[in-house]
């Protein structure tokens, strides 16, 4: 018994050191973004222009970057990957649904280097023909390719999701003669809108969190962005932009805010999310 | 449900598909057309002896093996760490 208690403990003691980290890292980049506010430019460094020259070491264009950039990603992957879901479940013949369910995990596991290596050979030139200007390098490519990279993920989601579908529900759809289409709209979907939900702010959050393709396809442009053919640079890309070339700076400084803006946005996203499939759920 | 809408129905899931899939093969495709040329063991063990840089007899100077092995170890250790917390995480926890 004595065994089981420890034993208990100590698996405790690891699930709660796993939570705790989380705390702990927006704690650690609270403490050392303090000294930005004791000196009062706290508002400044969240909403100014980024302009070292001029001291300004604003983040809001990354800010928006960061948003423009995984939300434009989240637009073109979510139709996609449903479709994929819905091909997957309902009308895909049966050893192309299986292809497909492979494929997409096998795309989880592409490294997301490996997706802006190949789209700043690919996608990077097409993007500057259609737009006519510039160096290809803008929102549109890096929420391409992200769309690309976020796009598996939540197709395994949302598959499993439609799959998890109670069998009696949709054997009921088919005896009073729907059609799987039918099924698929009116029973199948609704019945997994938690899974898709839950793909939905996983696939936000790999889009926020990810700094390579952004570092390499977006541009790295430190102006707001005013179109989807503008560089950007995005909040993970600025981290490690500045972290490669500074260690002791106000510019250094503004990272802990970076950090922080990253962190809140996610966590605002996530639980704006949650929140409305929560609330949608309880009117049910 | 009307039967056009039906149809679009089935040509977006196959379009969707069609589109996911194109992407994981055009990068998968451009990768190899491009890199199965350099793919030899030159290219990983450089101009060592493969086995003696295997038994860490011989330096590595301008192969892949270094990053290779660097990787593997980074891998291996933080699996090893995370491991121990991830199969205890539903374990133990209490309900709420």
């Amino acid at each position: 018994m004595r065994a089981e208690r420890l034993t208990r403990r100590v698996f405790a003691l690891a699930a709660f050191s796993s939570a705790a980290a989380t705390v702990m890292i927006f704690v650690f980049m609270a403490a050392l973004g303090l000294p930005l506010l004791a000196q009062g430019r706290f508002w400044q460094a969240l909403w100014g222009p980024w302009s070292p020259m001029h001291g300004n070491y604003g983040i809001r264009p990354m800010m928006l970057g960061s948003l423009y950039i995984s939300l434009l990603g989240l637009v073109i992957a979510v139709p996609v990957s449903l479709g994929c879901a819905a091909f997957i479940s309902v009308s895909a013949p049966k050893g192309a649904a299986r292809l497909l369910h492979g494929l997409v995990r096998f795309m989880t596991g592409i490294p997301t280097v490996i997706y802006g290596f190949v789209g700043i050979f690919l996608l990077v030139p097409l993007v500057r023909e259609i737009s006519g200007r510039g160096s290809g390098l803008c929102i549109l490519t890096a929420a391409l390719v992200l769309s690309i990279l976020i796009a598996p993920t939540m197709v395994l989601f949302f598959a499993d999701g439609l799959a998890r579908v109670p069998a009696a529900y949709c054997r009921a759809v088919s005896a009073l003669g729907g059609t799987p289409v039918q099924r698929l709209v009116y029973v199948m979907l609704p019945q997994a809108r938690h899974s898709i939900a839950a793909g939905i702010v996983l696939g936000f959050g790999r889009a926020m969190g990810d700094t390579m393709i952004a570092l390499m396809l977006a541009g790295n442009a430190v102006a707001a962005p005013e179109s989807v053919f503008d560089a950007a640079r995005t909040l993970t890309a600025h981290i490690a932009l500045i972290i490669a070339a500074d260690y002791d700076s106000l510019e250094f400084r503004t990272l802990f805010i970076s950090g922080m803006a990253l962190y809140l946005l996610t966590t605002l996203v996530v639980a704006v999310m949650r929140r409305s499939v929560a609330r949608e759920t309880e009117q049910r | 449900m009307n039967a056009a809408v039906e149809k679009a129905v089935i040509i977006w899931s196959w379009a969707s598909a069609t589109v996911l899939m194109g992407a994981a093969a055009a990068t998968v495709g451009f990768l190899l057309f491009k890199g199965v040329g350099t793919l030899d063991l030159k290219l990983i063990f450089g101009d060592a002896d493969p086995v003696a840089a295997l038994m860490m007899r011989q330096p590595v100077f301008d192969g892949l093996l270094p990053a290779i092995a660097g990787t593997f170890m980074l891998v291996v250790t933080s699996v090893a760490m995370a491991l121990p917390v991830v199969t205890c995480w539903p374990a133990s926890l209490p309900s709420w």
